[in-house]
């Protein structure tokens, strides 16, 4: 096994792998990406897998379709489809607070050239049959979104970077950042083995902090809790086809997969969680099962108006995971100033599997110093100043990001 | 009305639990925690035979004050009453011990006509609890159930699977069941469960409530004790073939091998 890189990537989530990819594309020189666990087995699969392309944000619609770029090169290199389901989006209105969101992303769309299109309460209804209408006030369509299997991506990514000659060392848990002299120089393996790197990036999701703490550093986010809910099969009322929706309203996406209805859902207060009591294993992690019914009984009230017979809706499965929020809900990419050669692309704000290759691909351009894609201010690690991301007072901060949050 | 009562355990959701190092016993407080997957079965064909007998299905279950989230999941899914047997007292019982704290639970709720249990809990794989209620009770049982045909006044028939056959079983009432997945597809929960399930007072027992001792149940009641406990471990031996040719020859070296045999 080697033990000099010039790049160590350490996560093999989506956003590690992603870089990884942008990184090999460039050619980089040796790079090596090491993982506690397995690829693409933690938060990274645990993910929507919503693709939504529209933001209000016009660097994030840049991150996305990047993504989307990302797809059709990596599915031309490996000779292999990443299963892309280009289902469409619908974005649903019914208060004047949300009508006026659905509006600038309806502009924001058509200024960056994402086919849209107001639709009526039947033609919404000709999509998506189980929908209640009556309360509808805009459906924005967006027949060119698409969701994707997220373990299928980041696995992607993965291959892809593995076809451009980058290492992937996996169940080698990372014990420490080496530094010397300012400037890192390797990482340490918990089983006591140095791997030596003149660059390390940091992409380690929900336990990046743990590994920053040591250096002094507080990368501005934590983990907050995100779920979905997945109803029993019911192929005829839907069908794999059917668009996704976003609903403000009713802080709820939905979207169809194998006949079953996935419902996202957001609490009035989410929840965050002290990176310091997280598990190696996210299995091992309890994100309060209580949550389970507690949320759905919060929010039901408010998705009732869409789908009437929530209450009465068979659950056959619960998914939680953790989402890096960032008090501002934007992404974290960039160099760690303290130290020359140290590096991270975190804070996904739950829209890692949509903004991923393009946060790779700034965090790739940065590190290569090449002109990046997107003005890179907006992502800056240091935009906060001086943060304590253990601290009760920050996390809540992150936790209100994604409680405030408006879009899929 | 018929009475039905299903026994829940609650079981680790991870492989990963903490052994009480004093006891040799699962330290079931601390680990994440699921219904036992067999007892939601034993659960489901209850609630199937109430829907045709109108019965009263009564869901127990035996372990620390968290257990009483399987029973919270059993009103969910259906059950009309449900009993905690909780207490230091009973801590660390083996199955022996165990079954005579349902056994006597189930003396404690008066009349019943059958008593589901899941095959085995997958957290000690003794499949022993239920067989020995039925034993303690002296009802009959019957182990590996495939399915109910019907239920009558005094007699239940159903079918069970015997090693390679299935066999259709004419059996007295009350008497015993031990449920496992073979018996088919389970209903999933709703909502409007789960908020009536919330409203629900659950009853709790102590050895107060059930007249018994240390003596009779507990760690040291036990007959059984665990002296130690450890993974099984295999050694492998992992050889990585270059080419399809070192393939070929492994295969031709393991078929002479197994030939010679």
């Amino acid at each position: 096994m080697n033990t000099t890189y010039n790049i160590l990537i350490i996560g093999g989530g989506l956003l590690g792998c992603a870089t990884a990819y942008q990184l090999a594309k460039r050619r980089a020189g040796r790079i090596a990406v090491v993982d506690a666990n397995d690829i693409a087995s933690q938060a990274s699969a645990r993910a929507a897998c919503l693709l939504t392309r529209a933001r209000t944000k016009p660097a994030l619609m840049e991150m996305v379709q990047e993504t989307y770029d990302c797809i059709d090169e990596i599915e031309s290199l490996l000779g292999e489809s990443l299963e892309l389901q280009t289902c469409g989006s619908i974005t649903i209105a019914s208060s004047e607070i949300s009508r006026k969101g659905v509006e600038a992303l309806e502009e924001a769309a058509t200024r960056f050239g994402i086919p849209n299109e107001r639709i009526s309460r039947e033609k919404t209804k000709a999509l998506l049959p189980w929908i209640e209408t009556a309360d509808i006030d805009l459906s924005l369509y967006m027949p060119t979104d698409a969701f994707i299997d997220s373990a299928v991506l980041c696995n992607g990514y993965a291959q892809a970077a593995r076809r451009l000659g980058v290492d992937f060392r996996t169940n080698q848990p990372v014990s420490a950042i080496l530094t010397e002299n300012g400037a890192v120089n390797g990482i340490a393996l918990a089983n006591g083995t140095k791997i030596e790197a003149d660059i390390v990036v940091n992409a380690a999701g929900s336990w990046a902090n743990l590994l920053m703490r040591p250096l002094g550093i507080g990368l501005p986010f934590t983990p907050v809790r995100s779920h979905f809910w997945i109803s029993a099969i019911d192929k005829e009322r839907f069908p794999a086809n059917h668009p996704f929706t976003v609903i403000p309203d009713a802080r709820a996406f939905t979207r169809s997969d194998v006949g079953a209805l996935i419902i996202g859902l957001r609490e009035s207060q989410c929840q965050s969680f002290d990176p310091s009591t997280l598990t190696r294993r996210l299995e091992d992690f309890d994100f309060n099962k209580a949550a389970k019914w507690q949320v759905l009984d919060e929010c039901a009230p408010l998705l009732k108006r869409f789908l009437p017979d929530i209450d009465d809706l068979p659950i056959a499965h619960y998914m939680a995971g953790p989402s890096c929020y960032v008090p501002d809900a934007m992404f974290i990419i960039g160099a760690l100033p303290a130290y020359k050669g140290l590096y991270t692309v975190t804070g996904c704000c739950g829209g890692g599997v949509a903004a991923g290759g393009g946060m790779g691909r700034l965090a790739a351009e940065l590190i290569l110093g090449e002109t990046p894609f997107v003005d890179p201010k907006y992502f800056d690690p240091a935009r906060f100043g001086e943060v304590d991301p253990f601290s009760a007072e920050f996390q809540k901060r992150c936790a209100d990001a994604r409680s405030n949050k408006k879009g899929g | 009305m018929k009475r039905y009562i299903v026994f829940l355990k609650q079981v680790p959701l991870s492989t990963h639990v903490a052994i009480d190092p004093k006891t040799n016993t699962l330290k079931r407080a601390s680990a994440m925690t699921q219904t036992n997957p067999d007892d939601l079965y034993a659960l489901q064909a209850a609630l199937d035979l109430k829907k045709q007998t109108e019965a009263e299905v009564v869901a127990v279950s035996m372990g620390p004050a968290s257990a009483v989230e399987v029973l919270h999941e059993a009103l969910q899914r259906g059950a009309d009453q449900a009993v905690l047997l909780s207490s230091p007292v009973f801590a660390g019982s083996d199955t022996w011990c165990t079954s005579r704290v349902l056994a006597t639970a189930v003396r404690k709720l008066g009349s019943f006509d059958l008593l589901f249990f899941g095959r085995m809990a997958i957290d000690g794989d003794t499949a022993q609890v239920g067989p020995e209620v039925a034993g303690q009770l002296n009802i009959p049982q019957v182990t590996q159930l495939l399915g109910i045909e019907r239920v009558e006044a005094s007699h239940i028939y159903v079918n069970k699977q015997a090693d390679v056959m299935r066999q259709t079983l004419e059996i007295q009432l009350p008497c015993a069941l031990m449920v496992g997945k073979e018996y088919g597809n389970l209903a999933n929960p709703t909502l409007r469960g789960w908020r009536w399930a919330e409203a629900q007072t659950i009853v709790r027992w102590d050895e107060h409530d059930l007249d018994l001792t240390r003596q009779e149940v507990g760690l040291d009641a036990s007959p059984t004790q665990v002296v130690r406990t450890e993974v099984p471990r295999q050694e492998k031996v992992i050889q990585w073939l270059a080419d399809g040719e070192q393939f070929l020859a492994q295969i031709q070296a393991l078929t002479l091998k197994a030939n010679e045999r």
